[in-house]
């Protein structure tokens, strides 16, 4: 429905829409847009971050190609030594190399953290989606359900669940999965919501697309940019709540190292060797940060985009 | 263009003689609202022939654009009602399933939406986007369906098309995406086009040029085209049938040299006298129509346009004028006093004390108009 009285049209025209007037349809305003576009830059501290999660994360996965000592060899002639040559972050208690340490407990704290957002992407995100678009009935089921999830404490649930049925990594990362996709399904109804009601879904829907073409082709593209960004915070948001349950001892059980039992083992010692947990902390901080950054920067990156267009 | 167009399911084969297309009979759109009843389109009326325009034109809130979406389908299942009847090539397709509309949509009856700012995907390339009917409704691959998009994009005088295919919504000038949106509606050569308020967005040069490029296209394709809109100026030249809508009625239609050379209806009288002139002087003022359109939910007895009309008298505001025909074939009014002298029926003769017993005969819901 117009929002404009009768014929006045030409003259608010003129007022209202001069900027993109002015190129009378020919070319032009593509050089423009790509002017604006190449200005904003993400930074040089935002490639910075990327580069620090492109790092931690190949060398968790390559970590056995590495010339990295046994995380697990006891060196009994090195207990308790600060950083050196020998070992880069020093050793522990038992005499195990922390720098290896790090990068093998990277990969419990990594597949923990991104496979649990993989998989309350999976849950929630499909739900969101489809409740974002669908409405009606299903949308008032699973959004009051969602509500009464995110009312429970997750992390006494957590706790709960991880001490009855166990805490294997896979079991975890469900667990995990599961206490995140309420969120992971707000934040993606939200998204889907907005943007059901643009023309161009309208537009899609009179050309005689089906719902689910609608969902995969128009809204999921959308949608896709602000989940991916808000994704990387779920993933250090859960990368801390494993260390959480690690530190309660609850998480992947030693001799396994994860950065949250390497703080827990440490916590005797904190006293006379403060390396043991000022290590993996470092780790977990620096690399949450780096997250967060990147997370945060797409996020504004791609709000503003879409704003523009 | 010889290309076999898919259809499962439905058939609409040529009906020999028969040339009408659409035929819309006594159509009501009633949306359910936390106030009452809201009658947006209020038991209109009309016929289209093939290859013929129709302009439909009101001011905002008239019910034109609800009409030319319930005429489609394209409202929402929930809280709203459509009673009457919608035929296309004989076929009802009011409250026909989504499935069966679905293969009409795109293939048979296609719509260009208001403003091309929004109606385009931000994140999809265009030539993907007018390749999507195509692979929608037609059997072919992508190759076809990009060397289509290419030769669509041609049509509609995108200069260099080659690179148009490759680029993002957000890349193109407001006249651009509306000639990508034509693109798009007319890929599967519809024999119905809608065009809701095409230009309302655009600049003014950029005007008519799209409805230059919308007339040459419909005659090229022997399409049928509702042209909605509320600018007298932007369908005087290019219909053949004039509608003109007031408060979900139509409250005057006529072919369009006749609607211009003897218009019976006040509405339409001032709609026109609104209209900017360039032969005015520099400053003039517009003569807008005083008054707000009247509340849908609450319409008060008598002609709708009463409040605001010049030449309202008593009767006026208490018994609603019926659709009449006037002396010209195929012209319609609804009024008490038309413009240039009554030729139909007399006005009943109502006193003011009388005139009530006269209002609830005339001004209650007709047949079939939803409760």
């Amino acid at each position: 429905m117009t929002d404009r009285l009768v014929p006045v049209e030409p003259l608010q025209v003129g007022a209202s829409v001069s900027i993109r007037a002015v190129d009378a349809d020919v070319g032009g305003a593509a050089a423009a847009y790509t002017e604006v576009v190449g200005k904003k830059k993400l930074g040089w501290f935002f490639w910075a971050c990327a580069a620090w999660i492109a790092l931690v994360i190949l060398a968790a996965i390559f970590a056995n190609l590495l010339p990295l000592k046994n995380p697990l060899f006891q060196d009994y002639n090195a207990l308790n030594k600060g950083p050196s040559s020998s070992h880069l972050l020093g050793t522990d208690d038992l005499g195990r190399d922390i720098f290896s340490r790090i990068i093998y407990g990277a990969r419990v704290s990594l597949v923990i953290g991104f496979g649990a957002i993989l998989i309350g992407l999976a849950i929630g995100g499909t739900l969101g989606i489809m409740s974002g678009y669908l409405r009606g009935k299903f949308d008032t089921v699973t959004n009051s359900a969602s509500y009464v999830l995110l009312a429970y404490p997750a992390i006494v649930a957590i706790i709960a669940i991880v001490a009855f049925w166990g805490n294997a990594w896979w079991q975890i990362t469900l667990i995990l999965g599961v206490a995140a996709s309420p969120l992971l399904y707000r934040v993606v109804r939200a998204s889907t919501l907005s943007y059901s009601t643009r023309e161009f879904v309208m537009s899609a829907r009179a050309l005689g697309a089906s719902n689910g073409r609608i969902l995969v082709k128009e809204i999921l593209p959308n949608v896709l940019p602000a989940i991916a960004s808000f994704s990387l915070i779920g993933v250090a948001t859960v990368i801390v709540l494993e260390g959480s349950l690690a530190f309660l001892g609850l998480s992947v059980q030693p001799p396994t190292p994860s950065w949250g039992n390497m703080i827990n083992e440490g916590r005797t010692e904190l006293t006379t060797d403060p390396w043991l947990v000022l290590f993996p902390a470092l780790a977990i901080f620096l690399f949450l940060l780096a997250l967060n950054f990147v997370g945060d920067r797409l996020r504004q990156h791609f709000d503003v985009t879409v704003g523009r267009l | 263009m010889s290309r076999s167009t898919r259809s499962a399911g439905l058939t609409f084969a040529e009906a020999g003689s028969d040339t009408t297309l659409l035929e819309v009979d006594d159509l009501h759109t009633t949306f359910s609202t936390g106030r009452g009843h809201l009658r947006a389109v209020d038991g209109v009326s009309l016929t289209l022939a093939r290859s013929e325009t129709v302009g439909i034109v009101g001011e905002s809130g008239s019910g034109k654009t609800v009409l030319s979406r319930s005429i489609m389908g394209l409202v929402p299942r929930e809280g709203v009602t459509r009673t009457g009847s919608v035929k296309f090539l004989g076929h009802e397709i009011l409250n026909a399933p989504d499935k069966e509309l679905r293969q009409l949509w795109g293939s048979q009856i296609a719509m260009v939406f208001q403003d091309p700012m929004t109606s385009l995907n931000p994140v999809m390339r265009i030539g993907k986007q007018i390749a999507e009917p195509l692979r929608l409704h037609t059997d072919m691959d992508g190759k076809e369906a990009t060397a289509q998009a290419l030769s669509l994009l041609t049509q509609v005088g995108i200069p260099s098309p080659e690179e148009r295919l490759r680029a993002y919504p957000g890349q193109l000038s407001g006249g651009m995406r509306q000639r990508v949106m034509i693109a798009i509606a007319l890929a599967c050569a519809p024999r119905l086009l809608l065009a809701d308020e095409p230009t309302t967005g655009l600049d003014v040069t950029v005007q008519a040029q799209i409805l230059d490029l919308l007339a040459s296209l419909q005659k090229d394709r022997n399409m049928a085209m509702i042209l909605v809109t509320h600018d007298l100026g932007v369908v005087a030249t290019r219909t053949d049938k004039i509608i003109v809508m007031y408060a979900g009625n139509v409250v005057e239609q006529a072919p369009t040299a006749t609607l211009f050379s003897s218009m019976a209806m006040p509405y339409t009288e001032a709609l026109l006298g609104s209209t900017p002139r360039i032969a005015n002087p520099s400053h003039t003022r517009l003569a807008a129509i005083e008054g707000r359109p009247p509340d849908l939910i609450n319409v008060p007895p008598g002609c709708p346009f009463a409040p605001r009309c010049a030449y309202a008298r008593d009767i006026c505001h208490q018994v609603r004028p019926p659709l009449v025909p006037a002396a010209e074939p195929d012209h319609l009014f609804a009024c008490w006093f038309p413009l240039g002298g009554r030729t139909g029926p007399p006005p009943p003769a109502v006193t003011v004390g009388a005139g009530l017993a006269g209002a609830d005969r005339a001004a209650g819901p007709g047949p079939g108009a939803p409760s």
